[in-house]
């Protein structure tokens, strides 16, 4: 993740959709977390990757409001079920926030978009970038320009819910 | 005739014996889920089976070792199992210097189990544990910063009943043999 450039860090969402069951209701449920290299995911569901701009020179800061999510599936958008954990603006402040859990209702077969609105913030410069003076070149500086708001789009194929 | 009739008496004890050892099947019932938490890194320790609920214990060995403060908040930890919602804790109470969390299973799993379609199954998922860490401010104080752990999980079934109780009995014979070799 690090290179001659300082990019720290990739503006990326893991989107991982898994069919669930509770009291015999069926649910999509899709984990949404800072996408991470080092992290193993477990097996089961289906997943994607959200991409926005690649060009950060550090970690920026997102904030997800999860209400806002939708999943969209046969022309048909639907809204995130009651039974979801995460619920209104949630802030991503690094890799190792814990995963947003969104529920909806299994939708028909056929290929599903998640659509995540996401709003990146500006970053809190380190010290060492504040500082004038100093002499590292390695010091991780904000980008101003990829602050705002970004629509991701994660796209599955689902199966029918009863099978 | 007589050796006629005494193999009828063994088939037919063979027969009652099979019976037997079915409807004994039947009676099964499920004791709770044995939990582990395998993990290189952090420690999470399972605790005895619940028939409906999963308990676990945290310490301070259950967060990273850093520098900086660790504050835990168990209150938040999630248990997502593959298949299920993901569950918050239903009680949280403190022992010495032990947490232990409480979660309630689905009751879909519960009932799968029961009813016999996953009872060798293993149920994987994962552990999230957030905490915050505090980062010293140069205006004195801290400002935290959320983190989180994941740890993997296994729940195997546990039963007991006439079979359980047979299979553990052969099993220890075996395993008594197998030491006098």
């Amino acid at each position: 993740m690090t290179d001659a450039d300082n990019q720290l860090a990739k503006l990326s969402l893991f989107v991982k959709a898994e069919r669930v069951i509770d009291r015999g209701q069926h649910y999509l449920l899709v984990k949404i977390q800072v996408a991470d290299m080092r992290r193993v995911e477990p097996s089961g569901g289906r997943a994607d990757t959200i991409s926005l701009e690649r060009n950060g020179l550090a970690f920026m800061p997102m904030q997800i409001d999860c209400d806002r999510i939708t999943l969209r599936n046969n022309g048909k958008a639907y809204r995130p079920e009651a039974r979801s954990l995460c619920t209104g603006p949630v802030k991503l402040d690094n890799a190792r926030v814990p995963p947003l859990f969104v529920a909806f209702k299994h939708p028909p077969a056929g290929s599903t978009d998640i659509v995540v609105p996401v709003t990146v913030l500006p970053v809190r410069p380190s010290i060492a970038a504040r500082d004038p003076d100093s002499r590292s070149h390695r010091v991780p500086r904000p980008a101003p320009e990829l602050v705002g708001e970004y629509t991701g789009v994660a796209r599955f194929y689902l199966d029918d819910a009863s099978r | 005739m007589n050796h006629q009739s005494s193999s009828s008496a063994r088939l037919a004890s063979i027969v009652m014996g099979i019976t037997v050892a079915l409807l004994a099947g039947c009676t099964e019932t499920l004791v709770g889920f044995n939990a582990i938490y395998p993990s290189n890194t952090v420690s999470v320790v399972g605790g005895p089976p619940h028939p409906d609920t999963v308990q676990f214990a945290l310490s301070r060995n259950s967060y990273p070792s850093s520098k900086r403060t660790v504050h835990p908040m168990p209150q938040r930890a999630i248990l997502k199992l593959n298949g299920y919602l993901p569950l918050l804790p239903s009680e949280v109470t403190q022992e010495g210097d032990r947490t232990i969390i409480r979660m309630r299973l689905p009751v879909d799993l519960i009932k799968t189990v029961k009813a016999g379609a996953m009872s060798h199954t293993q149920i994987h998922g994962e552990l999230i544990l957030p905490f915050d860490v505090g980062v010293p401010a140069f205006g004195g104080g801290e400002y935290r910063e959320p983190r989180s752990q994941t740890v993997h999980v296994q729940l195997t079934p546990v039963f007991n009943g006439p079979m359980t109780r047979t299979a553990e009995k052969i099993g220890g014979f075996l395993r008594g043999l197998y030491a006098a070799r």
